[in-house]
């Protein structure tokens, strides 16, 4: 008997604190579907009429297009830091010359550097490049390619140099090395990096914000922005908005945990 | 042998993507420091030495950026580390509901600055927001959060450890669960009580993750850009600015070549902080084997 209840203690405090992360996540969903006077009391009581129109709302005001502009952005930015990354660790992990590992520590230190905004942006007007999403996508992998070259190398350390070699000697070299023995057992880590990198990119403001000048090229986060400034009063259309960005991370979470923690977590564990 | 095998040459376009947009713009690019950039005088730039860094060194809003900054990190650092370990060691007993509860903690970790800001303006809401609601309840007065550096920095505060509790204590529990099991059944033979198992066994070999934790939790926290925007967007006035909101306020204000003198400055600093949080952090470690 007291064991039972030593061991329920704990996991009832647990459940008590988890009020913190439910009651603010609860008032932003229930605060969706409020009118607009209901809305501004930011509660948890439940709306008296459910207003699904909010959504509709906040989607005809260009919800598609910075929806658009985010695909395509986190799209392009997740697959080139995947294969630069991926591409980065193969070299520098199996040379494993001094050049490298000074190469290796240069990329880890990108982790501490903050982003050069005006620097960057400079050199983005140069090669023509910005206000472009090309731009965008460029700068924010070259921002990503730290930590995730980082969980590829240590976790390619754990692959053993003799099934490269067992191919070597049937002649192949390089990219085919690459793309027939490598490439296939990296796919663990390459999943949670694509997990990872999504939701960074997808969630992604301080970038986005100096190299996007024009609205219609806007991700889902900086029209989120504006929309707050122009509608403060407007708790209820936030909120819709606010729902309607985290949908997708949510759904990953929900579906890619055991990924999207894994890609989270290792680059700490492993290190 | 091996440099044929592994050739440079498959590496060479995402070195030259890493070298030309982040390394480029970090080191070479901080030149522009030193000139007269400015929104009215962008060709032709000349050098005009350290005025603007002199400038921007003995400026009251780079101080008070700094501080907030410092805040910002530490703050969070100390009491996110401390709530991760205190949750994940109740976690890491086994009961039914552990996976839902996991679940729960870490869902802030997902979500996107903005909506964890908005979230925090709305529960620091003067007239309706929550955290009002129960100072009122408890017979104390609201307190109108966004209109003082102190109550504005806390605020801010408070949304960082709500955002980043979640990943502490995930990392502090893979990091219990990887220690074998052996070592407690050693333990308990011996007849250790729990808090020698968890201060003699368990914190030592938790500790290299849990400092791997604290260095990214101080910098991304030196870092802080996107909760200050949303919540303040440094104000009122620029009370509550952080380093990375400074950078931004400097070049919408057309001032680019101080703004990059306040970057370069940031980037000092954060190098010197983490290695000297490095070298601290050895000496700690030796100290807590031996």
């Amino acid at each position: 008997m007291k064991r039972t209840g030593k061991k329920l203690i704990p996991e009832v405090v647990l459940w008590l604190l988890s009020i913190f992360i439910i009651y603010p996540l609860l008032m932003i969903l229930l605060t969706s579907f409020k009118s607009k006077g209901e809305a501004s009391y930011l509660n948890i009581n439940l709306p008296t009429i459910y207003h699904f129109e909010n959504y509709k709302k906040v989607i005809e005001k260009g919800f598609f297009r910075s929806l658009g502009n985010s695909i395509m952005v986190t799209a392009a930015c997740m697959l080139l830091t995947i294969a630069c990354a991926s591409l980065l660790g193969f070299i520098i992990v199996r040379r494993d010359t001094r050049g490298c590992r000074i190469f290796y520590r240069i990329i880890t230190l990108g982790i501490i550097a903050p982003f050069a905004a005006l620097p960057t942006i400079r050199i983005l007007k140069i090669m023509s490049l910005y206000g472009t999403r090309v731009g965008l996508c460029l700068v924010t992998t070259a921002l990503n390619i730290p930590y995730t070259t980082m969980i590829i190398s240590s976790y390619l350390k754990s692959i053993p140099r003799e099934l490269d070699e067992a191919a070597v000697i049937d002649g192949t070299s390089g990219m085919t090395l690459f793309r027939r023995i490598i490439f296939p057992l990296l796919k663990p880590v390459l999943a949670a990096g694509l997990v990872v990198n999504f939701m960074w990119t997808w969630n992604a403001v301080e970038v986005p914000v100096y190299l996007l000048n024009s609205s219609y090229k806007w991700t889902l986060p900086l029209s989120i922005y504006n929309f707050v400034g122009q509608y403060s009063s407007y708790w209820n259309l936030v909120c819709a908005d606010i729902v309607l960005l985290s949908i997708p991370v949510i759904l990953l979470y929900v579906f890619c945990q055991k990924l999207m923690i894994g890609g989270m977590i290792s680059g700490a564990v492993k290190a | 042998m091996r440099n044929k095998i592994y050739s440079v040459r498959i590496m060479w376009i995402p070195a030259l993507i890493f070298i030309v947009f982040s390394i480029v713009p970090s080191t070479v690019g901080y030149i522009y420091a030193f000139t007269n950039w400015s929104a009215s005088h962008t060709e032709h730039l000349k050098f005009i030495g350290l005025k603007n860094i002199i400038q921007v060194l003995s400026d009251d809003r780079l101080i008070t950026a700094f501080t907030n900054s410092v805040l910002y990190a530490f703050g969070k650092t100390v009491i996110v580390t401390v709530l991760g370990l205190l949750l994940a060691y109740f976690l890491n007993r086994k009961f039914r509901s552990q996976t839902a509860l996991r679940t729960i903690y870490f869902m802030p970790s997902i979500l996107a600055s903005i909506v964890v800001g908005l979230i925090f303006s709305a529960l620091f809401q003067t007239r309706h927001g929550t955290i009002n609601g129960v100072l009122r309840l408890l017979g104390g007065k609201g307190v109108d959060w966004f209109g003082g550096r102190w109550t504005g920095v806390s605020a801010i505060i408070c949304a960082e450890i709500w955002a980043s509790t979640g990943y502490a204590i995930l990392i502090t529990l893979s990091a219990m669960q990887s220690i074998p099991s052996d070592y407690f059944e050693a333990a308990l033979i011996d007849g250790a009580r729990e808090r020698q198992v968890f201060t003699k066994i368990v914190l030592p070999l938790i500790f290299p993750t849990i400092n791997v934790n604290i260095v990214f939790n101080i910098v991304y926290g030196l870092k802080l850009f996107d909760l200050v925007k949303f919540m303040t967007d440094g104000g009122p006035g620029f009370a509550t600015e952080s380093m990375g909101t400074l950078i931004l306020r400097e070049m919408s204000a057309g001032r680019f070549a101080q703004a990059v003198s306040v970057n370069l400055v940031f980037s000092v600093i954060l190098l010197i902080i983490s290695l000297l949080y490095q070298h601290f952090s050895s000496r700690a470690e030796d100290a807590l084997y031996k």
